[in-house]
């Protein structure tokens, strides 16, 4: 029997296999995220990246729970001007194995279409909108809850772009469906779901809540049913053409394989790396590949979507 | 899944002022489990509420009773913090992080030399104990800028099987650098007893760079202890990247051969936004 297929093409980008380091974990430098390729990466998404320099939230920025974390960094990063030559470092580092996504946030709508601009003038195969920050007041979250403010944001990223346009999905909404289809009607290419999930954490001994930043957004493996839903009730809707990327509290290859399932067409891989190191990305590769094997499966498009058709 | 580095909210047992800048913040912990498989040269994130929030290496791991405590040196807001706090006051503790430092296999390995600069002495002193304990022949030299900086003298003697203490301005030990003490040192051994020995160091990166140099020079092989800017010191964030190297997972000890590929040692760090600046010290 062949060997199973683990490409997969997103909005015209072809990745060599579904699973993408996300946003905000190891991928300062262009050295970093070139070495989850070289741990099986099939691609990379950047922190995201605003058009000045922010220094982000003051420490405590993240706290450990038994199910996941919740971090405030504050979108801390050098600008996009100082990450460009990041981007030409990850390129050499790789040789164009694997493609990378540039996430961006503003403060208005307008900076959103600037940033998006100079990020795709440093190169990069496609945008990732962040219009769902939980951590950094002003910046993110309200842009990514009002489908009114999501249509105005995706169509003016769009209009500037000729490279594929992500949005970024909050969870924190009462019908992420409808967030979807805004985006998509704005003329998205391709959604993520979901962003971390507004959380805090005090600390009963001095009463006070651990984040500088006082609330931040949950990752880990506790999100992770939200986010299998959430892609669920996208991709079963019969109403979002576009592709989607899953990403929440991915930890091993039966999460991917789950929120496969689900709909999406890749995912994004983050917290899990804080105990499971890059080795991760190798580590579900193989596991994929056998289950794929097992049961039977040529390609990554046969498992995509089958929990919606199961239940008709 | 690893067991989570949860915070764990501890109360300062004591302040031990160890020289004129440097100081030790004492307390114990109940989880214990989370000491029992402690590597030395690991690193703790240190909360000061209100405050922030810092990595520190462990210096003190006394047992019953449990006692465990970090030395700090007050060059900012965080360590005057720390240094100013007292007997009563909490703290929250997660980890240990990162790798910490290896002992070498005693078939191959005869002799580990300390080489601690300033308050670098604090990553080194614990991993140094351990290999002392561990049946290894031990020399501690440790540098300072001078008398008031000198960290641990009593303990260094007590635990080492020489110690030798270097200061810039001549007011204790050898006047001069660290590094000339480690190339007299080194000169004084055979080829055969060079391929028995290892380094363990820690110090201003000016410090370790000429380290390096001296190892280079005489074919030794050796574990540096590097420091970064960190916010989640679980190898997530990437604010301490240095050349592709998370320091705080794929470190914060880096063998002789790994710092080589390290394009940023002893030239570059990050600021908080993540640009990349030069390294400017003033202690050494």
């Amino acid at each position: 029997m062949e060997r199973p297929d683990l490409e997969v093409n997103i909005a015209g980008i072809r990745f060599p296999n579904p699973l993408l380091l996300a946003s905000g974990i190891a991928d300062e430098t262009g050295a970093s995220m070139a070495a989850a390729v070289k741990m099986g990466a099939g691609g990379v998404v950047t922190k995201s990246l605003s058009l000045e320099r922010r220094e982000g939230h003051p420490n405590p920025c993240v706290v450990e729970l038994p199910f996941g974390m919740i971090n405030a960094m504050g979108l801390p990063n050098p600008g996009i001007q100082g990450y460009g030559e990041e981007i030409a470092k990850f390129r050499r580092l790789t040789d164009g194995r694997a493609p990378v996504l540039g996430s961006v946030f503003g403060s208005t709508i307008d900076e959103y279409g600037e940033a998006a601009r100079a990020v795709s003038d440093l190169g990069v195969d496609a945008v990732e909108i962040n219009g769902s920050c939980p951590n950094a007041r002003g910046l993110g979250l309200q842009f990514g809850q009002d489908p009114e403010v999501i249509d105005e944001l995706v169509r003016t990223v769009r209009s500037s772009l000729d490279i594929p346009v992500f949005f970024k999905l909050t969870p924190a909404t009462s019908d992420i469906l409808e967030l979807a289809l805004a985006a998509q009607e704005a003329g998205a290419d391709g959604l993520t779901a979901i962003n971390t999930m507004p959380a805090m954490k005090i600390d009963i001994r001095t009463g006070r809540p651990i984040l500088t930043n006082i609330t931040g957004g949950l990752s880990g493996p506790a999100i992770r049913p939200v986010g299998v839903r959430c892609v669920y009730r996208i991709c079963s809707s019969g109403e979002i053409e576009i592709p989607v990327i899953g990403v929440g509290g991915i930890s091993n290859f039966e999460d991917v394989l789950e929120y496969i399932m689900a709909g999406s067409s890749a995912v994004q891989i983050g917290t899990c790396i804080s105990w499971s190191n890059l080795g991760v990305f190798s580590d579900i590769l193989q596991g994929i590949t056998c289950f794929m094997e097992e049961e039977g499966y040529s390609s990554i498009d046969e498992i995509r979507g089958i929990a919606a058709e199961v239940v008709e | 899944m690893r067991s989570p580095g949860m915070m764990e909210m501890v109360r300062v047992r004591e302040v031990r002022r160890e020289s004129s800048a440097i100081s030790s913040v004492m307390f114990s912990s109940l989880n214990r489990s989370r000491w029992n498989s402690l590597v030395p040269g690991q690193f703790m994130m240190v909360w000061v509420p209100g405050i922030d929030e810092v990595p520190m290496s462990l210096s003190y791991l006394e047992e019953d009773p449990l006692l465990l405590g970090i030395t700090v040196q007050n060059i900012g807001e965080a360590t005057q913090a720390l240094c100013s706090l007292r007997e009563g006051d909490r703290i929250g503790i997660r980890g240990p992080y990162g790798n910490g430092f290896t002992l070498p296999e005693k078939a191959d390995v005869d002799r580990i030399i300390g080489v601690s600069g300033g308050v670098g002495g604090a990553s080194t002193i614990l991993p140094m104990e351990w290999a002392g304990r561990n049946g290894f022949e031990t020399i501690n030299l440790v540098g300072a800028r001078d008398q008031g900086l000198m960290l641990f003298k009593e303990r260094w003697q007590r635990n080492s099987t020489r110690v030798l203490f270097s200061t810039d301005d001549g007011s204790f030990g050898h006047g001069g650098f660290v590094t000339e003490l480690l190339d007299k040192e080194l000169s004084a051994l055979t080829e055969d007893q060079r391929a028995r020995t290892i380094i363990f160091t820690c110090g201003p990166e000016v410090m370790m760079t000429a380290v390096l140099d001296v190892l280079e020079r005489y074919g030794v092989g050796g574990q540096f202890s590097l420091e970064r800017f960190m916010k989640c010191g679980l190898g997530l964030c990437d604010s301490c990247s240095m050349s592709g190297k998370r320091v705080c997972m794929d470190g914060p000890v880096f063998s002789l051969e790994e710092v080589l590929d390290l394009e940023e040692f002893g030239k570059l760090h990050r600021d908080r936004s993540g640009s990349l600046i030069p390294i400017k010290e003033c202690i050494r």
